[in-house]
């Protein structure tokens, strides 16, 4: 039986290194993970924009810096022009009447607000209010947190589609045909070909995270995390490839069910805590929760998660032999 | 005549494809579930940016009083500790704890410790206005603000995820849809047979695009009707969506020719849409943008089409946005049809 599915995962890997598609799959997603790591760091320091123009003193132009990012236009033309683009950017002028903050109208109540509070705090000079900072410690924000996290359950999602397009490969050059004549066995097909999909889910979750957040985290506990979500790469994989027949259906595939797969962890950052537990009988609520606690919540256990999410993948999976038996005829 | 003839053949043909594949059952299932998504699970209030929360600590509570009027209260609680324990759940909160008296007015601003150091001045300028309103200690403005057009209330967030669908999905079905039906033609030789046939590169692109368009076209409809309606908008609308369904989908032509499988080029297409997605992070915080944002077509087109479903006031913005598409357009027409003919088209030449 072994011998059987090493053999169809030689063929496989065989086939995905003459064509590329090894590297495509393991140099895309890492480009990806490349990429938010050169976009995070600007939105971790997300600051606001104030548009000056040249009647605005140099001095007070300069204290503007230790607000925010500062732009300098010349001519009240030339500043409406810019307050008018599609971003929130309060422009300051003044002229004989004074100081004057220039908004479009729909920007958010704190950009209306704050460049009036920061002319006052400048220009009175003196404290208004006495104001102390009180930092908790807490060195880095969630943005870069959650981008590991959805990046990880991205890598999951690639190695399902791996598994996806490997099987519908073999569905459209009719390789299943041939098999079918073979010692092969649907348990052992799909066994064989998952094992490339697993790998190179398990391969992108580690080496994306090493690229977002290198060894802040416990890499132990990431694999345990990720392993137990590869259910996720076989639900999505053998899902598509149970419903499509060939790559454009495939890709239709892909499309409906990367709605709830991404969607839900994508949800789960912006929802309420009273409301999760909506999601409870999804894996992919599971899988976050495990992810998150390995990136966020550090301190707390992750075995009963992992367990959680390698059951009800296994729940989901198992409905699904059938149809594929009957689909593949092995 | 014949030429026209040929083309109008073509796009049946595609057409047939299409929708042989289930590329409108997408379309369509995709519509369903975001109008879904859109009309009842996505809530109208979602706080994206860090939440603040306030403790009035203070002899007056009149800062409690000023968050109160302005339909705030939900902001407000009511001792530091339960602040204090809030935060330490939840690290996306900062706490403002606002103490004394109009007399001595002070505030301590709990927070997380990465924040920046600007949004943190910014924050304690803001609460002196605060402190200066609620408790009348009667500072005077420096400055006056000057609004270029009427104060507009605020989108529900769940209807501003409409143009963020529209744009999204547009770029990626243009994308991959006509890499799918490329990629189909090779593995079944029908290119082979087109290559000898009189119809050219310009048949082959613009037959493609017309589908893609037609596809994205059914999308925007399906979308916007169920959760705006019949709005007069959606004229303007919909030429925006056909241009940029057609930048798409040269785009995804002009590449995906130089591949030999959907199963190697599918992560390209999903770099591809990671880099046109960046911009939203600008559409979810507008005092955000990148420069390299500008360069985007989705950055202008989500913006350009949440005003123009929901105006604002904001004018001399469409045209310039179009023409600017439609000059995108040209340029990825013309590379496509170099890319379609050298790796595609040539072996009949």
């Amino acid at each position: 039986m072994l011998r059987r599915i090493v053999n169809v995962v030689a063929r496989d890997l065989r086939y995905a290194q003459r064509e590329n598609i090894l590297i495509y799959v393991i140099a895309f997603p890492l480009l990806i993970a490349v990429l938010l790591n050169l976009f995070l760091p600007s939105l971790e320091d997300m600051e606001m924009t104030f548009a000056l123009d040249s009647t605005v003193p140099k001095g007070i132009a300069e204290e503007f810096k230790t607000y925010g990012r500062v732009e300098y236009h010349d001519g009240l033309d030339r500043l409406t022009e810019r307050v008018l683009e599609f971003d929130d950017v309060p422009g300051i002028y003044v002229d004989e009447q004074g100081y004057h903050v220039l908004l479009e109208g729909n920007e958010a109540s704190f950009v209306r607000e704050l460049p009036g509070a920061i002319l006052d705090q400048l220009l009175y000079g003196q404290e208004l209010v006495t104001v102390k900072m009180e930092s908790h410690g807490v060195g880095s924000s969630l943005t870069r947190e959650f981008a590991v996290i959805l990046t990880i359950l991205g890598s999951m999602i690639t190695g399902g589609l791996v598994i996806a397009f490997s099987i519908v490969e073999d569905r459209a050059s009719r390789s299943l045909r041939a098999l079918a004549v073979s010692p092969l066995n649907t348990l052992e097909y799909l066994l064989a070909k998952s094992a490339l999909g697993s790998l190179v889910a398990l391969v992108l979750s580690l080496a994306s995270a090493f690229v977002l957040v290198g060894t802040a985290i416990n890499y132990v506990r990431l694999t345990a995390a990720s392993l137990s979500s590869l259910g996720i790469t076989l639900l999505f994989g053998l899902l598509i490839g149970l419903v499509a027949h060939n790559q454009l259906t495939a890709i239709a595939a892909t499309k409906i069910l990367i709605l709830p797969f991404m969607g839900v962890p994508v949800a789960l950052i912006f929802i309420p805590q009273g409301i999760k537990s909506m999601f409870y009988p999804f894996p992919m609520y599971w899988s976050f929760e495990s992810l998150y606690r390995v990136v966020v919540s550090t301190d707390l256990p992750i075995a009963a998660t992992n367990v959680l999410c390698i059951g009800l993948s296994v729940a989901l999976i198992l409905p699904l032999i059938p149809g594929l038996r009957r689909a593949f005829r092995l | 005549m014949t030429a026209r003839r040929g083309f109008c053949s073509l796009l049946k043909q595609d057409l047939v494809v299409a929708y042989r594949n289930g590329f409108f059952l997408v379309v369509v299932g995709l519509a369903v579930i975001f109008v879904i998504l859109v009309r009842f699970v996505i809530p109208s209030e979602v706080k994206i940016t860090p939440r603040e929360y306030v403790v009035d600590l203070t002899e007056e509570q009149t800062i409690a009083d000023l968050f109160m009027k302005k339909g705030l209260a939900d902001i407000l609680l009511p001792s530091e500790d339960a602040l204090l324990s809030l935060m330490q759940e939840d690290r996306n909160t900062i706490g403002i704890v606002f103490r004394g008296s109009r007399e001595n007015p002070t505030a301590v601003i709990h927070h997380q410790g990465h924040e920046p150091k600007k949004a943190l001045n910014a924050l304690s300028a803001a609460v002196s206005l605060v402190w200066n309103e609620a408790g009348a200690l009667g500072r005077p403005s420096f400055s006056t603000p000057v609004l270029l057009r009427p104060e507009s209330g605020k989108l529900p967030f769940n209807l501003s995820m409409i143009p963020l669908l529209i744009v999204t999905e547009v770029v990626l079905l243009g994308f991959l849809f006509v890499a799918v039906m490329v990629f189909q033609e090779k593995a079944e030789g029908s290119i082979n047979a087109y290559r000898v046939s009189p119809r050219g590169t310009w048949t082959y692109i613009f037959s493609k695009s017309v589908t893609n368009v037609v596809l994205a076209l059914c999308y925007g409809l399906l979308l916007f009707l169920p959760t705006i309606g019949p709005a007069p908008t959606l004229a303007a609308v919909l030429p925006l969506v056909t241009v940029a369904s057609f930048l798409m989908t040269v785009t995804g032509l002009s590449v995906s020719v130089f591949f030999n499988s959907l199963s190697d080029f599918i992560y390209v297409a999903l770099l591809v849409f990671v880099l046109f997605c960046l911009p939203v992070a600008s559409y979810f915080f507008p005092a955000f943008k990148m420069p390299v944002f500008e360069l985007i077509p989705s950055y202008p087109l989500m913006f350009g089409i949440r005003e123009i479903l929901f105006p604002t006031g904001k004018t001399g913005f469409y045209l310039p946005m179009l023409i600017r598409l439609a000059a995108e357009s040209v340029v990825a027409l013309l590379v496509a049809a170099w890319a379609v003919n050298r790796n595609l088209l040539k072996e009949a030449r």
